[in-house]
């Protein structure tokens, strides 16, 4: 195939549109005008005669040309952009490329002509499309989301680089580049089932073939997928915000009639509000394409179920509503079955409802159902449905509808659509399996980030026209990427939507139209105190140095904490597989040697905190059952907690180190739950709802084998052999099964601590004790050789390092804190300890 | 471009314009049909208004013949409202027909009238001025 586009009819026919367009309107103008002016002139030189018979043809004339003209100017409005439309549905047979250029493609090809006539350019190149922003919106919309912005100057001195002084305007030609971006774009469009190039096919060559227009994104730090989203986001954006006149609809809103062959709702009116009229024809509802599986779901429920009301289960925030609202707008606007089209979804006022004596508001509550039922065109919605299944409905303001709504809901008499979180589902309505029963139940799962983005991408639009501003597309990476790092008390899509409608704001507010990552951060930082504009930097420069951080509270191990870091850094650069926790470890050594330490400084130099780190002794979970405890349980209780340990921690705050000490004593069920933490970075605690443990580092600790780990340290054994060793111990004395220890990223031995490595213990918790002084200003001297003496004194084989703490405590703590008591020290006085004081 | 092509002026008038129109003379009727829903309004023609109807359990004869006699006013006057939003509706439509036929004649014979106007003015211009 070969690119012609001088001689192809596609150029012929977007000239003609265009000339329809301007050239076409003024001829047909000014044609009427001397129409008018004629019979002005024929007024003019006939007055004597105007009201003879034979002048009854001018009247008719006067009158028709003003309502021609009238409609004229009416209708001249939309003659416009017809987009070559004879061959849009045709297939098109043609060895030249040009031919299959859409109408938008002929205007840039055309506008890049223009440009090279103008700076004198004699071979086009494809990077020349780029420079046609000013003329081509999409091109101005893609660029802007891109983030690549061209003062006038820098277009200039641009495009004067290709500027050639033996220009010839009858030679001017495409190089063999461009011809080839206009084959990739083909391609494109022929793999998307379509007929023309559009200008997005040939943004997409451009991105994946054209080195200069690469080496921009690659400055730009963006990456060929996100090149595709924001052309993927651009053909939803072109299709949403389409003008639509009212013949070109293929679907229309509700006819007067439809309402008139259902009943009254007087009751139902003022206790609910009609989703559906807010969403027709609103563009604010139409998030009906990030929910398009769940939505065709209830809409399949709706028709075909035998259970026609749905529950729809999920944490607040997830997007329960706005599948809801969705639907909504898909029935109002006729674009759903013809069985539910033009049905009002009515959402009921709980709050509104519950107002007043028990017996008015169960009297009000079946009148609504009545009328819902006999209204025949509605669909209950009730938000937060658990409301109305209150455990004490003796108390005021509250009712237990559960025996109401049996009757309606199991004669199929209404439709509802009730949103419940897991908890609540759980407590209320698990345990009456009767009303379970009647409900199709549908689980809303909290978006993936790249989903998020896709419904960022459609309410985008929105906050923009609102708020006057534009986002480049790295700042809604941004947004999904910091919310899922610092923002953890919602989940995705609402977390998300909540940091773009702030930064849109702010921005508006200081007057900025265009939203770059930066600000995102400083919004986060605010929200968040968290310095998150430095984290990427942090980050790097923790993981580089992270031997040296944990060396600073843990002592010797220099293995343990070598094998630990490059684990890390392996993880963290993006060579591990993403849907693991990103660094698991199983810590084997005798007690006191560190290991719990080595957790705490990981967790305060990657979480910032040593405090983030959720720790279990799995001593308290020796029995089988204890399993509920750390994923909750399925037997529904008022009165048992029912959150797993486990599995809450992680769902609350997903950044964090979770602990598990003693792992051995663990139940070897409990085990069992590792392998897919382990595996596949995630958990489904008892009510079915999946934790996240991919952002974890898990660690667990054992005793077991370290007196192996003794014997072989005194054998002198070396560090691979010792660690092949104790594994092979592990498995034979079947402490743990080959599965579970080949799931973690490393198996870590931890040797015994030597006299010197307590010493160095010792100083640093006799440090700790100067610094925690030092704040109260009281200065603490320590003799060289007290340091030696509860080393030795604290020093116990089995028990590790674990009893200087206690040593200092009983010796050097008390005798302090007598001395404070008594008036022996005051603030800015010193405090000298000498081996003669105990 | 810089140039009006004569046959490009008489194409756009004479086809592409009477083409565009037909498009929206249709859409304005499909738009119409579905405002008033007049498909719909013939399926439920004699269904009671608002489905405002009374039905009693163990009724007497005489509430019989009441709910009887105030069922048959709810489908009267769902009746009236119907019959007459079509009947509005089909004028409507007849409108739309008329202007947009009214429009195609005085569109298609615009440029003879101007042409003959312009003689006849000519005409009248030379026997009044001569």
């Amino acid at each position: 195939m070969f690119f012609d586009y001088q001689k192809s009819q596609s150029k012929l026919i977007t000239e003609k549109e265009l000339l329809f367009e301007s050239r076409a309107f003024k001829a047909v103008n000014v044609l009427f005008l001397f129409v008018l002016a004629c019979l002005a002139f024929v007024i003019y030189f006939d007055s004597t005669k105007v009201f003879s018979f034979k002048f009854v043809f001018i009247y008719y004339f006067i009158f028709f040309g003003l309502v021609y003209y009238l409609l004229y100017i009416y209708f001249l409005r939309y003659l416009t952009h017809h987009k070559n439309e004879n061959i849009t549905f045709e297939p098109i047979k043609s060895e030249n490329l040009a031919e299959y250029l859409s109408f938008e493609s002929c205007i840039l090809i055309k506008e890049c002509l223009n440009l090279a006539n103008k700076y004198k350019i004699s071979a086009i190149s494809p990077a020349i499309i780029l420079y046609s922003y000013d003329k081509i919106p999409a091109i101005r919309w893609f660029l802007f989301r891109v983030g690549f912005i061209l003062s006038d100057n820098d277009k200039l001195e641009i495009l004067s680089h290709y500027s050639n002084p033996t220009f010839r305007a009858d030679r001017l030609c495409f190089d063999k580049n461009f011809e080839n971006i206009i084959n990739l774009a083909y391609l494109y469009s022929q793999k998307d089932k379509r007929n023309l190039i559009e200008i997005y096919d040939i943004l997409l060559a451009l991105a994946s073939s054209d080195k200069i227009f690469q080496n921009i994104l690659f400055k730009l730090e963006l990456k060929n997928e996100d090149v595709v989203d924001i052309i993927n986001w651009y053909k939803n954006y072109i299709h949403v915000f389409e003008k639509k006149y009212y013949w070109q609809k293929d679907t229309f809103e509700e006819g007067v009639g439809y309402s008139w062959a259902s009943g009254y709702t007087p009751v139902l009116n003022m206790y609910s509000s009609d989703i559906s009229s807010h969403t027709a024809n609103s563009i604010e509802h139409y998030q009906s394409l990030s929910h398009k599986k769940n939505i065709s779901q209830i809409e399949q429920f709706l028709i075909n179920g035998n259970k026609n009301s749905i529950l729809l289960i999920g944490d607040q925030g997830v997007g329960k509503k706005g599948i809801v609202s969705g639907l909504a707008y898909k029935i109002a606007n006729g674009k759903s079955n013809d069985l539910l089209n033009y049905k009002h979804i009515i959402e009921l006022s709980v709050s509104h409802l519950l107002s007043g004596p028990k017996d008015q508001i169960e009297n009000r509550f079946i009148r609504i159902l009545d009328e819902a039922a006999y209204a025949s065109n509605i669909i209950i919605f009730i938000d937060n449905f658990t409301q109305l299944l209150s455990s004490d409905p003796s108390s005021i303001g509250s009712i237990d509808a559960s025996t109401i709504l049996l009757n309606y809901l199991a004669k199929g008499k209404i439709r509802i659509i009730a949103t419940a979180n897991y908890d609540d589902f759980r407590f209320k309505i698990e345990s009456n399996p009767s009303l379970k029963n009647l409900f199709s139940i549908l689980k809303v799962e909290e978006p993936t980030p790249e989903e998020t983005i896709n419904i960022l991408e459609e309410v985008t639009p929105l906050v923009e026209y609102n708020n006057h501003v534009f986002y480049v597309f790295k700042s809604i990476k941004k947004i999904v990427e910091l919310s899922k790092l610092y923002i953890h008390d919602l989940p995705f899509p609402q977390k998300a939507i909540d940091l773009l409608n702030d930064s849109a704001s702010s921005a508006s507010a200081n007057k900025k139209f265009l939203i770059y990552p930066n600000l995102i951060e400083s919004i986060v930082t605010e929200k968040t105190k968290i310095p998150v504009s430095n984290a990427g930097k942090d980050e790097s420069k923790t993981l580089l140095n992270l031997e040296e951080f944990l060396h600073k509270r843990v002592i010797g191990q220099n293995e343990a904490i070598r094998v630990i870091s490059d684990a890390i850094r392996r993880a963290r650069s993006g060579l591990s597989d993403q849907n693991k926790p990103f660094g698991s470890f199983l810590f084997i050594g005798p007690t006191g040697v560190g290991k719990t330490e080595t957790a705490k400084a990981l967790a305060e130099a990657y979480f910032k905190n040593e405090k983030n780190m959720i720790r279990f002794d799995m001593s308290e979970f020796q029995e089988a059952k204890s399993i509920e405890q750390l994923i909750g349980t399925s037997a529904v209780s008022k009165n048992i907690e029912s959150h797993g340990r486990l599995t809450q921690a992680v769902h609350d705050n997903p950044y964090t180190l979770v602990l598990f000490d003693e792992i051995e004593k663990a139940h070897p069920s409990i085990l069992n739950l590792f392998l897919q933490i382990l595996d596949e970075g995630r958990l489904t605690d008892a009510a079915g709802r999946v934790v996240d443990f991919s952002n974890t580092i898990v660690i667990s600790t054992s005793n077991a084998g370290s007196e192996k780990i003794r014997a072989m340290i005194n054998d002198k054994t070396s560090t691979d052999l010792m660690k092949k060793n104790i594994i092979e111990y592990l498995q034979q004395n079947n402490i743990f099964k080959p599965e579970f220890l080949n799931r973690f990223d490393a198996v870590v031995c931890y040797k015994p601590l030597n006299q010197l490595e307590v010493i160095k213990i010792t100083k640093l918790m006799l440090n700790k004790l100067s610094t925690m002084l030092k704040s109260k200003d009281v200065n603490l001297i320590i003799e060289k050789d007290v340091v030696e003496k509860i080393a030795k004194i604290g020093f116990d084989p089995l028990f590790g390092a674990r009893p200087i703490k206690r040593v200092i405590q009983e010796k050097i703590e008390n005798l302090i804190a007598k001395k404070i008591l008594k008036g022996e020290v005051s603030r800015g006085q010193s405090i000298k300890i000498s081996t003669n004081d105990f | 471009m810089d140039k009006v092509d004569i046959k490009d002026v008489l194409f756009w008038y004479f086809i592409y314009i009477p083409k565009t129109l037909n498009k929206i003379y249709i859409g304005t009727i499909k738009y119409v049909w579905n405002f008033f829903s007049i498909a719909f309004l013939f399926k439920s023609l004699m269904m009671p208004w608002k489905k405002d109807i009374i039905i009693s359990v163990n009724p007497t004869l005489q509430e019989t013949i009441s709910n009887l006699a105030e069922n048959l006013i709810s489908r009267i006057i769902g009746f009236l409202i119907r019959s007459t939003t079509i009947i509005i509706g089909l004028i409507t439509i007849t409108i739309c027909d008329i202007l947009f036929l009214a429009f195609y004649p005085i569109w298609f014979l615009l440029p003879l009238i101007a042409f003959m106007s312009l003689i006849y003015s000519i005409k009248l211009m030379v026997q009044n001025v001569f």
